[in-house]
C-alpha cells in the first residue's frame, strides 16, 4: 500500500493536487513580469535566486480561465523544471493511499482533462489530482486555438 | 570495464597533442622568417613540442605518428644544430607532417591506416640530401648485440635471457617479468641497464634505493636485481666491481635514458620489443593463458602518472581543463552575488547604518563582488591571437598555391574575446582572408606593372574600441568594381535601373552582402571580392557583430567587423513601455532620438501604411512598441505618476493629406487602418515628448517610439523557455539590480511583427530625394540670384538682378529737368535719361507727389540710363524661378512670390532696346518737324 502525499491548492471552487515529489518550493506571489505575445497559459516570469521561472497561469492553463493576483495566490515552483504554476490559494499537504485514487469522472466542471491523472474523494471534498508532466507539455496547437498574444 | 577510462586518457592525451601541435606550427613559421638566425627559443620549442607528441602518442600505441614525429624530430633537431637551414621547402614538409599527424590523432584508431608515406619521404629525402641517414625510431631499431631469448616462468610471469655483451665483457642475464606488466607496455621502450655498483653508484653517491626511486621516475623499472641487494652485499659487490641489472620500461630513448640515469650509454641495451610482441601473442594462441583483466587495471593505474612526468615537461604555463558548464554556473552565480550584494546596500541605505564600521564594510564586499565577477568573465575569454595565427599558414600555403606573393601582418592577437565568440569568428574571417588572396590580389607581376610593390599586404587587426572588438582585414589589392557589382545586382533583379541611379557608393559596395550575389562567378573575377560575403555577413551578425566593406578600385579592400566582448553581458539600453521595463540591446540602437511636443506634426508623416519620422532627409519607419506588445497605449502622468491610457487615435496632421498618397498605397492604408492607429499627434501630457529609438536590422533602420528612455546597463543575458521562445519580439530576459525580470527586445523580431516594408520606404525616399534634386537642379537653371526690389507704384514690386545694377542713386523729384518728354537728372555732369516703367510696360505710375527718387542705373556700356523708382525695397538672394507666360509683356522677364509679393523681374536689355527705339522715334519725329 503505497503512500503518495500531494500538494493541494485551490482554482477557482476546485482542490487541485499534485505529487508532493515533483514540487521543489512554494512561494508567495514574487514580482512577476507580463510576457506579452506568450502564450495565453503563460502568465509571465519570475526571478527565483537568478533562475528564470516561467509562470503558467494553472487556471488558463486548465480552461478555468485567467487569475488574478490576490494576497492568497502562491506559486508552485515545479522540480527539474523552470517553471511554476500559479494558484489561487494553498492548502494542505495531503496523504492519499494510492489505491484510493480514482480515475477521473467524464465531466469534472470544465477542468480540461488531459491534465489530470485522477481523483481522490477527501472527507469534505474532491481531491483533482494533476499530471505534472502533461502539465509542462508544450502543446504546439496550443498557440493556434488560444491565440498567442495576452493583450 | 577499462573501456572508458582508457578512452578518456586517450583523448586527454589527443587533447594535449593537438594542443602541442597547434603551438608547433607559429613557430615553425617563424623559423622560415627568419633567414639569418633563427631564434632558439623557437626552435627548442618546436622540439620541445614534436617530442611530446611522440612520447605521447608512442604511448598511447600509435606507431604511425611516432614514425613521423620522430622523422620530424630528426629534422629539427639538425635545424637546431645548425645543421641544416630551414628553407621553404624543408618547413613545407615540417608542416606537411604537422598535418598529418593532426589528421591522425583526430582519429586515433584509424591513425595507423592512414596513409602517411608522403611526408614520411619528404622528410627522408630532405635528410638524405644533407647526407643524414635517418635513423629509425629507437623502438624498431633492435640492438644488433642483444641476443634475447623468452620463455614462461610461470602462468603470469615471463623470463628473459639476455646476453649482454661489451666490448669488455660478455655476460648473460636474466630477468623475470609480469606478462601484465609486459602487455601493457604500450609504446614505452624496453631496457636493460647495466649499473655498475662502483661506478655507477658509489662513485655517484647514490644508494641503491636513491637510484631505483630516480628510475621510477621517468619510467617503470620491471625487474631488477638491486632490489635484492643487502648492504653488505653491496659494499661486497663494489669492491669486486660487480654489476646489477635492471630490465627498464620507459618512453624515453637510449640516449635519454643514459643521461637521466647518468649511466654511459654502452651500459643501456634496448630490447627488440617486436620479438617480445610476436613471442607473447604467438605464446598466447598455443596455451590461452586467460588474460586476465589485471594488465588493463595495471595499465590505468600506471598511466596518468607516467603521462603527468611526461607532461609537465613540456606544458609552458599552469593551465587546467574547466567544463564551460562549471564557468557558466559560476557566471550565474557571480550575477546573483551582485545581485545579493544590490539588494543588502539598498536595504542598508534606506534604514540607516548603525554602525559606521558597516559602510568600509559593504565597500569590501563591493570590490569583492565586482573581481568575482570580472575574473569569472575573463576565465571565458580567450586571446583572439588563437585563430589569428592561424592565417599566417593559410596565408603561406593559399599564396603558394596561386602563385601569387602575399604577407600578411597581424596586429592585436591579444585582444581577448568570449570563447564562443572567438569560435564562431574562425569560419567568416578564413573566408576574407581566402579571398583577399584569391580575389583580391592581383598577380605579382601585374602588381610591378600597377607600380605595387610585387608582396600583396593583408593587414589583420583586432582593436577595443568603444566596448566592442574590432578587427579589419585590409588588403592592397585591387578593390572592388562597383560598376560590375551593380551590373550583376540589376541582371539579378535586385536592383532596378532608377535604383541603381541613385545608390551611393557605399551602398553599390554593401551590395556584396546580398545573397544571391556572392555566389555568382562572373563578380567575382572581375570584382575581386563576393564568394559568400553574405555568409560572413550573417555569421558575424549571429554573433550579435556587424560588418561592413570599404574599398577603393585599385587601392584596396578592407572589411570591418565589429563584435561585443561577450555574449552572455551585454550593454543595453533600457526604456519603459506602461510601467514595464524592456532593455535594447545597444548593438542594435544607432541613435536615440527625441521629438518635442510641438514638433511631432512637422517630423512625422506617412509613407503607404507606416509612420515614418524625417531624419537627416532620410525617412525613418517607426514603430511603436506598445502596439508591436499588443499593450494598451498609455503613458504615465508626469505629476500622479499614474499610468493613463493614452487615447489619441487622430489622422496626424495636414501635412499628411497633402502628402502623395498613390492609390496603392491608399489601400494598404486602408487594409492596416483598423490595426494600427496612425496618429502621432502632439502627446497629452504635459511633457509631450516622443522617444525614439533608432534601430539597426539587416542594414535597414526604423525608429521604435517607447514611453521613457531610462538608462544604458550591462545586462546578462538568460535564454527563454520553450514556451515563450516564438514570440518573436523578444531574444532573452534579464534580472535587474532590483531583481525583477525584464524582457531584452530582438530588433530583427519587431521588425517582422511589424511588417515594415523597408522596400516601400527606401522608394519612397529615393522618390524624395530624386523631386529635391530635380528642383535643385531647376535653382540651378533659374540662376540664384541677389535681386534688388523696389517699387514704382507703391504696390507694385519689381526685381532687377543685383549684377546688372552699377549704382543707386537718390534723387529731389525737383532736380529732374524735363527736355520734351524725356526726363533727365544731372549725374556725373552729365545728363541722364531716365526711363519710367509706367511708359514702358502695363503698370501703374510712378505717383506724381513722390519727393524722394531713386534712380537705378544699370550696368550698361553704350547707352546711360536711368530707371526711376518710388522705393528701393531690398536686397535678397532668392531662389524661386521667375515663370513666364504669353501674358507676359515684353521689357520683363517672369513675375515670382518674393516674400508673399507678387514681382516682376525687369530685363534690362529689352527696356532699353524699347527706350532706344523710342528716343530714335523721337528725334527722327523732332527731325521731321
Amino acid at each position: 500500500m503505497a503512500i503518495k502525499q500531494f500538494v493541494t491548492f485551490g482554482i477557482n471552487h476546485f482542490l487541485l493536487g499534485i505529487d508532493i515529489l515533483v514540487v521543489r518550493e512554494i512561494n508567495k506571489v514574487l514580482d512577476i513580469t507580463p510576457v506579452q505575445r506568450a502564450p495565453n497559459y503563460v502568465y509571465g516570469l519570475v526571478n527565483l535566486r537568478g533562475q528564470i521561472i516561467t509562470v503558467f497561469d494553472l487556471g488558463v492553463r486548465l480552461g478555468l480561465g485567467p487569475r488574478k493576483i490576490t494576497p492568497q495566490s502562491h506559486n508552485v515552483f515545479l522540480k527539474n523544471e523552470l517553471i511554476s504554476l500559479l494558484v489561487d490559494s494553498i492548502g494542505d499537504v495531503v496523504q492519499v493511499n494510492e489505491a484510493d485514487v480514482e480515475l477521473a469522472p467524464a465531466h469534472l466542471g470544465g477542468v480540461e482533462k488531459r491534465y489530470i491523472s485522477g481523483v481522490v474523494k477527501l472527507k469534505q471534498e474532491l481531491l483533482i489530482i494533476l499530471s505534472g508532466p502533461k502539465i509542462l507539455e508544450y502543446y504546439k496547437k496550443d498557440r493556434g486555438k488560444n491565440g498567442d498574444c495576452i493583450g | 570495464m577499462t573501456g572508458s577510462n582508457e578512452q578518456s586518457s586517450n583523448s586527454d592525451f589527443i587533447t594535449e597533442s593537438l594542443e602541442l601541435l597547434d603551438t608547433v606550427e607559429p613557430d615553425l613559421l617563424a623559423m622560415e622568417n627568419f633567414d639569418t638566425e633563427i631564434p632558439p627559443e623557437a626552435i627548442n620549442r618546436v622540439l620541445r613540442s614534436i617530442h611530446s607528441v611522440k612520447g605521447l602518442s608512442g604511448f598511447a600505441g600509435l606507431k604511425a605518428v611516432t614514425e613521423l614525429t620522430h622523422l620530424m624530430e630528426t629534422l629539427i633537431t639538425k635545424i637546431k644544430d645548425g645543421e641544416m637551414i630551414p628553407d621553404s621547402a624543408i618547413i613545407d614538409s615540417l608542416l606537411a607532417g604537422v598535418d598529418k599527424v593532426r589528421i591522425m590523432l583526430k582519429s586515433p584508431r584509424e591513425s595507423n591506416e592512414v596513409s602517411y608515406k608522403d611526408e614520411l619521404e619528404r622528410l627522408k629525402t630532405i635528410l638524405s640530401e644533407f647526407g643524414i641517414e635517418p635513423e629509425e625510431p629507437a623502438k624498431s631499431r633492435p640492438d644488433a648485440q642483444l641476443q634475447a631469448s623468452f620463455s614462461y616462468a610461470g602462468p603470469d610471469i615471463i623470463r628473459i635471457e639476455l646476453n649482454l655483451a661489451t666490448k669488455s665483457e660478455a655476460k648473460s642475464v636474466e630477468f623475470q617479468a609480469q606478462k601484465q606488466d609486459l602487455l601493457s607496455l604500450g609504446g614505452m621502450l624496453l631496457y636493460a641497464i647495466r649499473v655498475s655498483l662502483k661506478n655507477d653508484l658509489k662513485a655517484k653517491e647514490r644508494t641503491t634505493e636513491e637510484f631505483l626511486t630516480q628510475m621510477k621516475s621517468f619510467g617503470q623499472c620491471l625487474d631488477s636485481d638491486l632490489h635484492d641487494l643487502g648492504h653488505a652485499e653491496f659494499e661486497k659487490g663494489i669492491e669486486k666491481d660487480l654489476a646489477c641489472h635492471c630490465l627498464f620500461a620507459t618512453i624515453m630513448e637510449s640516449e635519454l635514458v643514459g643521461m637521466a640515469m647518468e649511466i654511459p650509454d654502452e651500459q643501456i641495451f634496448t630490447l627488440d620489443k617486436d620479438m617480445l610482441e610476436t613471442f607473447l601473442s604467438g605464446k598466447d594462441q598455443k596455451h590461452p593463458i586467460p588474460q586476465a583483466e589485471s594488465p588493463s587495471s595495471h595499465q590505468t593505474t600506471s598511466v596518468p602518472e607516467k603521462k603527468g612526468g611526461v607532461v609537465d615537461k613540456s606544458s609552458p604555463a599552469e593551465t587546467i581543463r574547466v567544463n564551460v558548464e562549471i564557468l557558466d554556473t559560476l557566471m550565474n552565480l557571480a550575477g546573483e552575488l551582485v545581485l545579493g550584494r544590490n539588494q543588502l546596500r539598498q536595504m542598508l541605505e534606506s534604514s540607516g547604518y548603525d554602525n559606521p564600521k558597516l559602510g568600509s564594510f559593504i565597500k569590501t564586499l563591493d570590490l569583492l563582488t565586482t573581481e568575482i565577477q570580472e575574473r569569472i568573465m575573463q576565465t571565458r575569454m580567450q586571446p583572439i591571437g588563437k585563430i589569428f595565427n592561424r592565417f599566417n599558414r593559410v596565408v603561406r600555403d593559399l599564396s603558394h598555391q596561386l602563385s601569387k606573393e602575399v604577407q600578411i601582418f597581424i596586429e592585436g592577437e591579444g585582444v581577448e574575446l568570449d570563447k564562443s565568440i572567438i569560435e564562431g569568428l574562425s569560419d567568416p574571417l578564413t573566408h576574407l582572408i581566402r579571398n583577399c588572396i584569391d580575389h583580391g590580389f592581383e598577380d605579382p607581376d601585374e602588381r610591378l606593372q600597377l607600380g605595387k610593390p610585387r608582396v600583396g599586404k593583408i593587414h589583420l587587426k583586432a582593436f577595443h574600441e568603444g566596448g566592442q572588438i574590432n578587427i579589419s582585414v585590409a588588403d592592397d589589392g585591387r578593390g572592388i568594381n562597383t560598376a560590375k557589382l551593380v551590373e550583376k545586382a540589376m541582371t539579378n533583379d535586385f536592383l532596378s535601373q532608377e535604383e541603381a541611379a541613385v545608390i551611393t557608393e557605399k551602398e553599390k559596395l554593401n551590395l556584396i552582402f546580398l545573397p544571391g550575389l556572392s555566389t555568382a562567378k562572373a563578380v567575382t573575377d572581375i570584382s575581386g571580392r563576393g564568394v559568400g560575403m553574405d555568409v560572413v555577413k550573417t555569421n558575424i551578425e549571429r554573433l550579435g557583430g556587424h560588418a561592413e566593406i570599404d574599398s577603393v578600385v585599385g587601392e584596396g579592400t578592407t572589411v570591418y567587423i565589429r563584435l561585443p566582448l561577450t555574449l552572455t553581458i551585454i550593454d543595453s539600453l533600457i526604456v519603459t513601455e506602461g510601467k514595464q521595463r524592456f532593455a535594447i540591446p545597444l548593438v542594435n540602437v544607432r541613435e536615440l532620438v527625441c521629438i518635442q511636443a510641438g514638433n511631432a506634426s512637422q517630423k512625422i508623416e506617412k509613407v503607404g501604411s507606416v509612420d515614418v519620422l524625417r531624419l537627416r532627409e532620410r525617412l525613418l519607419p517607426l514603430v511603436r512598441l506598445a502596439d508591436i506588445l499588443g499593450l494598451k497605449r498609455t503613458f504615465v502622468h508626469p505629476e500622479t505618476s499614474n499610468e493613463m491610457i493614452d487615447q489619441r487615435v487622430r489622422i496626424a496632421d495636414r501635412r499628411q493629406n497633402n502628402s502623395k498618397i498613390t492609390s496603392n498605397k491608399k489601400q494598404q492604408v486602408e487594409k492596416t487602418a483598423e490595426k494600427r492607429h496612425p496618429s502621432l499627434e502632439r502627446r497629452q501630457r504635459r511633457q509631450g515628448d516622443i522617444f525614439v529609438v533608432v534601430l539597426d536590422v539587416r542594414g535597414n533602420s526604423f525608429g521604435l517610439i517607447v514611453n521613457d528612455l531610462i538608462d544604458m546597463e550591462e545586462i546578462v543575458v538568460k535564454s527563454l523557455s520553450d514556451h515563450i521562445k516564438e514570440c518573436r519580439c523578444f531574444a532573452g530576459c534579464t534580472i535587474m539590480g532590483d531583481g525583477r525580470v525584464i524582457m531584452i527586445l530582438d530588433a530583427p523580431g519587431i521588425a517582422d511583427l511589424a511588417q515594415l516594408h523597408f522596400g516601400e520606404i527606401s522608394a519612397e525616399e529615393r522618390h524624395r530625394q530624386e523631386e529635391k534634386a530635380h528642383t535643385q537642379q531647376k535653382k540651378d537653371s533659374g540662376n540664384q540670384q541677389s535681386v534688388i526690389i523696389f517699387n514704382n507704384a507703391p504696390e507694385e514690386y519689381f526685381a532687377l538682378r543685383l549684377d546688372e545694377v552699377s549704382r543707386l542713386q537718390m534723387v529731389d523729384s525737383e532736380t529732374i529737368s524735363r527736355i520734351g518728354k524725356q526726363e533727365f537728372i544731372t549725374y556725373d555732369g552729365e545728363g541722364l535719361p531716365l526711363i519710367r516703367l509706367e511708359n514702358f510696360i502695363p503698370v501703374a505710375p510712378l505717383p506724381e507727389d513722390v519727393k524722394e527718387l531713386f534712380v537705378i542705373l544699370p550696368k550698361m556700356n553704350n547707352l546711360k540710363t536711368g530707371i526711376l523708382a518710388s522705393r528701393i525695397v531690398d536686397s535678397i538672394k532668392i531662389d524661386e524661378r521667375v515663370q513666364k507666360n504669353e501674358s507676359t509683356p515684353p521689357g520683363v522677364l517672369g513675375s515670382a512670390v518674393v516674400r508673399d509679393k507678387l514681382t516682376l523681374f525687369l530685363d534690362v536689355q529689352e527696356l532699353f532696346k524699347r527706350f532706344a527705339k523710342k528716343a530714335d522715334k523721337m528725334t527722327k519725329k523732332n527731325v521731321q518737324r
